[in-house]
């Protein structure tokens, strides 16, 4: 079972880092382990991933931030999640995977 | 700090031939415990809790699947989330079970973990090792019975773990699962009082229909507070165990149990959502304990 590393940032309504908020799988098209990834100071997680179809939600403290959708491909890939009104915006980014 | 990677053989449980379509009394007449790893009541508070008295079950339940409501992939929450919060974590045998903070290479998570001796957990494999994340995990802070803020047994913070080849070559998922070795002076004190799990292989007989336990710490609620559920296995493979219970990431490697009249006994290792379900089958699995995973279980508490 080969899961690349995807790099995310989620950042608040302003574009501010979001830290210390976990990030989770919770549904999916491919088997995926049980683990919820901690962001960073920085508002930077990891996922390891493999090529998919996935909904992501993130909370923090136990409060739902918002959920949406991610299609991962085979290749490692860096996107920022932006808490919004509705949920969650993603937004790949283009270049090097950090 | 020696991590280890440890070879795990193929064996599998003895198998009774077709007995799906058995009627309970048979199921229950070759239910068979073919081998078992001994638990130890702790010594600290009653022995069980309010909520246990409560929530725990036992016996099988030939109920019909929920249907999940989601038309797009697959969900771990089946149908309504019916995962109940345990507030009263300290008590028996909610207090053998670990909130895992884990420091990796690339990232932290959140994850399970669970007493199966004096001074070792058990958990899932990608919980200590992960190549997308980095490999070996740096360090683990354990959390025995972790209560939103409280921590009624402090914390250890743990280096050294082992897991299967099978993971740590092929992330293979039947083979998902590790243990977390803790040095004994800090852990010994704890695990008086928490006790650990008795762990057990069952053969299919035995757990067919079965109603089964899981309780973990899901990020969805924070990764600080233990959430309860309890449904019936849904479908065996020799390596594997599915089951109707809902569970969320930070949930992997929480223990899957029956209770029975001499205590419960671990027969599962959480790690997957229903995307790693077996054809035509919905359902959360996790390794199963089979006599490899026990012998394998049983060498990692002399390290």
């Amino acid at each position: 079972m080969n899961a690349p590393k995807h790099v995310g940032w989620l950042k608040d309504e302003s574009g501010n880092p979001v830290a210390g908020a976990l990030i989770s799988v919770v549904e999916s098209s491919v088997p995926v382990p049980e683990v919820a990834t901690r962001t960073a100071s920085d508002g930077r997680f990891v996922l390891g991933l493999p090529s998919g179809t996935f909904r992501v939600a993130a909370h923090l403290a136990g409060r739902a931030l918002g959920e949406t959708s991610l299609e991962v491909p085979p290749t490692p890939q860096e996107f920022e999640l932006r808490i919004v009104s509705v949920g969650l915006l993603l937004t790949p980014i283009d270049g090097e995977t950090g | 700090m020696v991590n280890s990677a440890t070879n795990v053989s193929a064996t599998h449980v003895t198998k009774l031939g077709s007995i799906s379509n058995l009627a309970a009394a048979e199921h229950a007449a070759l239910a068979k415990v073919l081998a078992s790893l001994p638990g130890q009541v702790g010594s600290a508070g009653p022995d069980a809790g309010i909520s246990a008295a409560k929530l725990l079950v036992k016996g099988r339940a030939p109920l019909p699947p929920r249907r999940r409501p989601s038309a797009g992939g697959l969900e771990s929450l089946i149908g309504d989330d019916e995962r109940t919060r345990v507030l009263d974590s300290s008590n028996a045998p909610w207090r053998m079970i670990c909130s895992l903070e884990i420091i990796s290479p690339q990232t932290s998570l959140v994850g399970t973990g669970w007493f199966a001796g004096p001074k070792t957990l058990i958990t899932a494999g990608h919980c200590v090792h992960d190549v997308a994340l980095g490999g070996w995990a740096s360090k683990i802070i354990v959390r025995p019975a972790q209560n939103g803020v409280e921590e009624p047994f402090g914390s250890l913070v743990a280096t050294r773990f082992s897991t299967t080849d099978r993971w740590f070559q092929n992330r293979d998922p039947d083979f998902d699962y590790a243990a977390i070795h803790l040095e004994a002076a800090d852990a010994l004190p704890i695990t008086d009082q928490t006790g650990w799990f008795s762990t057990a292989v069952v053969n299919d007989a035995g757990l067919h229909a079965q109603r089964v336990n899981v309780a973990g710490y899901p990020g969805d609620k924070g990764g600080d507070t233990l959430w309860f559920h309890a449904k019936q296995i849904l479908h065996l493979r020799p390596p594997r165990i599915y089951y109707d219970i809902d569970t969320l990431p930070g949930q992997s490697g929480a223990p899957v149990w029956l209770e029975t009249d001499s205590g419960p006994r671990v027969v599962g290792i959480h790690a997957y959502g229903v995307g790693a379900s077996a054809p035509g089958v919905e359902a959360n699995s996790g390794p199963r304990i089979t006599e490899a995973v026990i012998e394998r279980i049983a060498d990692w508490l002399t390290q």
